[in-house]
């Protein structure tokens, strides 16, 4: 093979592929009008490229839709399917969330002092003891606070409930008061009439009941004594009749 | 360039379009369209790549269903066909490689299996057709011998009809490589279909 067949045939491999400019195309096209071994070369790349058609499509054996798929939960598909912007703001969102978490578990404190803001981590250099003090006095200066102003509150309403009555009004009052008195009075003494009363009755009751009961027992009692008395004087007559009758036997026997 | 059907009839790209943004919103019925209007393009390519009609029909699966998964990830200027394209022959390099070193799979087996004795069916009128099978068992077991990478090139080449720019935005290696596994494979296939024309 000549070395400049060798050269055409690397260029008719790239016709078939398409990678050839219209001048090299022009030149392979001079050289194959004279050269046999480059044609035939040519020929098999056309009848390869033609074999390759014979491989044919084949029908597709079955429809390959896809349907709805059962998803588990599943919170990174979740992510993934979200739209950008979404992504972004849950991002943002767990990355303060993670923020906080991290600022708390190691105690992070800003303070802002008169010379500045502050940042520090770890405990906190407060002293206990010194805050309860510090919240007491508080608690306290409220107290006395409130205090003072219910204080002041009422020294005032008194001052103007002592200003704004006249002298009638007083009077009226005190009159008022003195009926109410009174009244109040004579209810107790009414009550105390109709207790009085009532406790009478409820006595003189008990004691008529009492005294029935009693009597009803005396009488109970009496009778009671009278048969036991007259059942002793029987057993008293049978006794001395065995004895009477004894002393006969024994009178007699000694005959 | 290769007459074999191709990339399947174009359709107003705005239909397409639509139907892409549809199931970029979760609709299955609009992406089910563009699994009808794909899915034998799809096949044949998994075909060709897998040598097994079986496996072929899973893969095509697979691929749809990847796909659809990944969808809301395809960017509205880029180009579904470059898109589908990739998913399934970068499924089919995976699962060629995968396979357990010496496996030997072609459509010649499976055809033996399927019909034992074709030529005993076949009537004499029907020869040009036996033949036909023959040449195209041929093409099946050329293709074989290319390795994957070239047999990938090859596919987009010829049977997809793409330009060396798609080629190399589809498997996303440079326009070089592109290029040199093309004439590699050009070169082996015209080595094994031309010795016995």
């Amino acid at each position: 093979m000549k070395s400049e067949c060798s050269e055409h045939q690397k260029k008719i491999a790239a016709s078939f592929l398409g990678d050839l400019t219209n001048e090299e195309k022009q030149a392979l096209e001079a050289h194959l009008a004279t050269c046999s071994l480059c044609r035939s070369e040519r020929e098999s790349y056309a009848q390869t490229i033609q074999q390759l058609a014979l491989a044919g499509e084949e029908d597709v054996p079955q429809h390959f839709f896809i349907y709805p798929e059962k998803q588990s939960f599943n919170p990174w598909q979740l992510f993934s399917q979200m739209q950008r912007r979404w992504q972004a703001a849950l991002a943002a969102a767990a990355a303060l969330i993670l923020w906080f978490g991290a600022a708390t578990v190691s105690r992070l404190q800003i303070r802002s002092d008169p010379s500045g803001w502050s940042i520090s981590f770890g405990r906190s250099d407060l002293d206990p003891t010194t805050l309860k003090e510090e919240i007491l006095k508080a608690a306290e200066r409220k107290n006395q606070e409130s205090r003072a102003a219910w204080i002041r509150e009422m020294q005032t309403e008194i001052a103007r409930s002592h200003d704004s009555l006249t002298q009638q009004e007083t009077l009226q009052l005190t009159s008022a008061l003195a009926r109410v008195d009174s009244r109040i009075a004579g209810r107790i003494a009414d009550s105390e009439g109709h207790v009085r009363n009532d406790t009478q009755k409820l006595v003189s009751d008990l004691y008529r009941a009492v005294a029935q009961q009693r009597a009803q027992d005396l009488e109970a009692i009496s009778l009671r004594f009278d048969s036991t008395e007259a059942s002793n004087a029987i057993e008293s007559r049978r006794t001395n009749e065995v004895l009477g009758t004894l002393l006969e036997v024994a009178d007699l026997k000694l005959r | 360039m290769v007459q074999t059907g191709g990339s399947p009839v174009p359709l107003d790209p705005d239909q397409e379009n639509f139907w892409i943004a549809a199931s970029q919103r979760g609709d299955t019925r609009a992406f089910n369209r563009l699994v009808l209007k794909w899915e034998k393009t799809v096949y044949n390519v998994a075909l060709r790549m897998l040598r097994d009609r079986e496996e072929a029909a899973e893969a095509t699966q697979e691929a749809f269903l990847m796909a659809f998964r990944s969808i809301r990830r395809l960017r509205r200027d880029s180009k579904f066909s470059t898109w589908i394209y990739r998913i399934v022959l970068n499924h089919c390099l995976t699962r060629v490689k995968q396979r357990p070193p010496g496996t030997y799979l072609s459509l010649e087996d499976a055809s033996a299996v399927e019909s034992p004795a074709p030529q005993l069916r076949i009537a004499e009128t029907q020869v040009s057709e036996l033949m036909q099978m023959e040449q195209r068992n041929r093409v099946w077991a050329a293709l074989l011998h290319l390795p994957v990478d070239q047999q990938a090139v090859i596919e987009l080449k010829y049977f997809q009809e793409m330009t060396f720019e798609e080629i190399a935005a589809v498997l996303e290696v440079p326009l070089s490589t592109i290029k040199s596994r093309l004439y590699s494979g050009l070169e082996i296939l015209k080595i094994r279909l031309g010795s016995k024309t």
